[in-house]
């Protein structure tokens, strides 16, 4: 039976890692040749495409983040780990493009596609890894300059909705607090008042809102008024937001 | 000095006698846990258990555990097992520990755990995250740590002492002090509490950038940050500031509602 050659293999001779048996292989096999050219198209259009101009953020931000965690003598989750999943997901897409159309101009398109896998990468960031990692990964969507997409904002509600850390869902708060301008964002805060338990998050949620004057808020804070499980420390500052926005 | 009434010193001393018999009879031993893989990458998590704990981070590669007051089930239970039982019980010290992958999982395995006091040794480089979310909850001192700590607590105080962070910390009520020999500068620190008041020292050649609220308390400190433009600004509700110290670096959020916020030079 013929031996099952992996991209990876012969990506890896791409690359220039030696292999006898491999090139034997090529010279021999045509299906296999065909496939090693495709790849090889895909790892030069990689490779040139450093030269497309990568939005300054993302740059900014990974390059930052690699250099940090590389300078960590010991590094728990290593970060290299993720420029890597970004690395193979190029790949993937490249490939991907290659087997519909091998037209590589499309590769220009993976300037998009790069935005939108750091957005996966910091989504990722905020399931996987510690609590400390995850207010980092929070922190630096904050730290953006840039418009901040409708994807992350999303990401920041969800992580203010159901991290199992109250301190990440508290530097979610502040961060999604910036967007309050949008009223999309005030909705979903005045939606996620009814759903956090936690005294800390309400009574900063029921601030911001306050100081948004966020008229929608006022029914969702009645509620927590009535309800007995809720704390008299929360109740309190409900009442007052009531008088507030009133 | 006043003399103290014979029939009060009886009672004292039987008192003393009864403690120490009890002292004597109680079961005093440790337990000894291998830890798997690199210490750095692996986390100790202690759930279900409201015992108070004494954990401090050492030079060592295993884990010693040492129950300090555990009394164990009852007499009347002999030959019983607890109804009430968490994950079973695999030290004879009323607690379970585990290990899957890179995370060691530690729990009371029956309510009488939650009575004692544990003194648990550890590498000093793990990662510890610790849930103390029962409202009986003791109070927990950390100590000697180089790694992550993140830890919950409703009532019981948590108290960190020599560690590096970053700390990820909240408790309901109770108050936190953390002693930092200095900070990790590699990712942030987060310290928030609903009503306990934040105590944090830290040595004043520290690099950081502290945003500290409180909304019913004060803010006091005796380190030079710098408030930028943001001094002392009082909001609608509340006071918040960020302070920078020695130009910045890692972010350290201090956040409690009703509770007081310090911040101290160690040296």
């Amino acid at each position: 039976m013929k031996k099952e050659i992996t991209d990876e293999e012969l990506i890896e001779l791409i690359e220039g890692g030696a292999n006898k048996e491999l090139e034997q292989l090529l010279s021999k096999d045509s299906d296999l040749k065909n496939r090693f050219n495709e790849l090889k198209e895909v790892v030069d259009a990689i490779e040139s495409s450093q030269s497309v101009d990568v939005p300054a953020h993302i740059k900014m931000n990974f390059q930052e983040t690699i250099m940090t965690e590389k300078s960590k003598s010991s590094g728990q989750f290593s970060w290299m780990h993720i420029a890597a999943a970004v690395t193979i997901l190029i790949l993937g897409f490249g490939l991907g493009r290659i087997s519909d159309n091998s037209n590589t101009s499309e590769l220009a398109s993976l300037k998009s596609e790069i935005e939108s896998l750091k957005e996966v990468t910091l989504t990722s960031a905020l399931q996987e890894y510690s609590a400390s990692e995850r207010i980092m990964a929070v922190n630096q969507i904050e730290a953006s300059t840039r418009e901040v997409s409708p994807e992350l904002i999303s990401t920041l509600i969800n992580t203010l909705n159901s991290d199992k850390s109250p301190n990440v869902r508290y530097a979610a708060l502040q961060a999604v607090a910036n967007y309050i301008d949008n009223e999309d964002v005030r909705a979903q805060l005045v939606k996620s008042l009814e759903s956090q338990n936690d005294a800390l998050i309400q009574i900063s949620l029921i601030t911001i809102l306050v100081e948004a004057e966020e008229r929608s808020a006022i029914a969702p804070l009645k509620d927590i008024i009535d309800n007995e499980e809720i704390s008299p420390e929360v109740k309190q500052q409900a009442e007052i937001a009531i008088q507030v926005l009133t | 000095m006043k003399t103290i009434n014979k029939n009060k010193m009886k009672t004292l001393l039987t008192g003393v006698l009864l403690l120490s018999i009890q002292l004597a009879f109680s079961q005093d031993s440790s337990f000894r846990f291998d830890v798997k893989g690199n210490a750095s990458e692996t986390i100790l998590e202690i759930t279900q258990l409201a015992a108070d704990l004494e954990i401090r981070g050492e030079d060592v590669s295993e884990i010693l555990i040492q129950a300090l007051d555990y009394e164990g089930l009852p007499e009347k239970a002999r030959g019983l097992k607890p109804l009430s039982g968490g994950a079973p019980e695999n030290t004879g010290i009323g607690l379970s520990i585990e290990q899957e992958g890179n995370v060691i999982s530690l729990s009371g395995a029956h309510r009488e755990a939650d009575d004692g006091t544990y003194r648990i040794r550890v590498p000093k480089d793990l990662m510890l995250k610790l849930d103390y979310l029962s409202w009986q909850a003791g109070d927990v001192e950390i100590s000697g740590m180089q790694n992550e700590i993140e830890a919950k607590s409703q009532v019981g105080d948590l108290v960190f002492e020599d560690v590096t962070g970053p700390i990820v910390a909240h408790t309901l009520s109770a108050d936190l002090e953390v002693i930092f020999s200095s900070l990790n500068q590699a990712s942030p620190s987060s310290i928030t509490s609903t009503s306990g008041d934040i105590d944090v020292s830290i040595p004043s050649s520290t690099e950081g950038v502290f945003k500290m609220a409180t909304v019913s308390g004060g803010v006091y400190t005796d380190l030079d940050f710098d408030l930028g433009e943001d001094a002392d600004k009082r909001r609608l509700v509340g006071q918040s500031a960020t302070g920078t110290l020695n130009g910045g670096g890692v972010q350290v959020s201090l956040k409690t509602i009703s509770g007081d916020i310090y911040v101290r030079k160690s040296n």
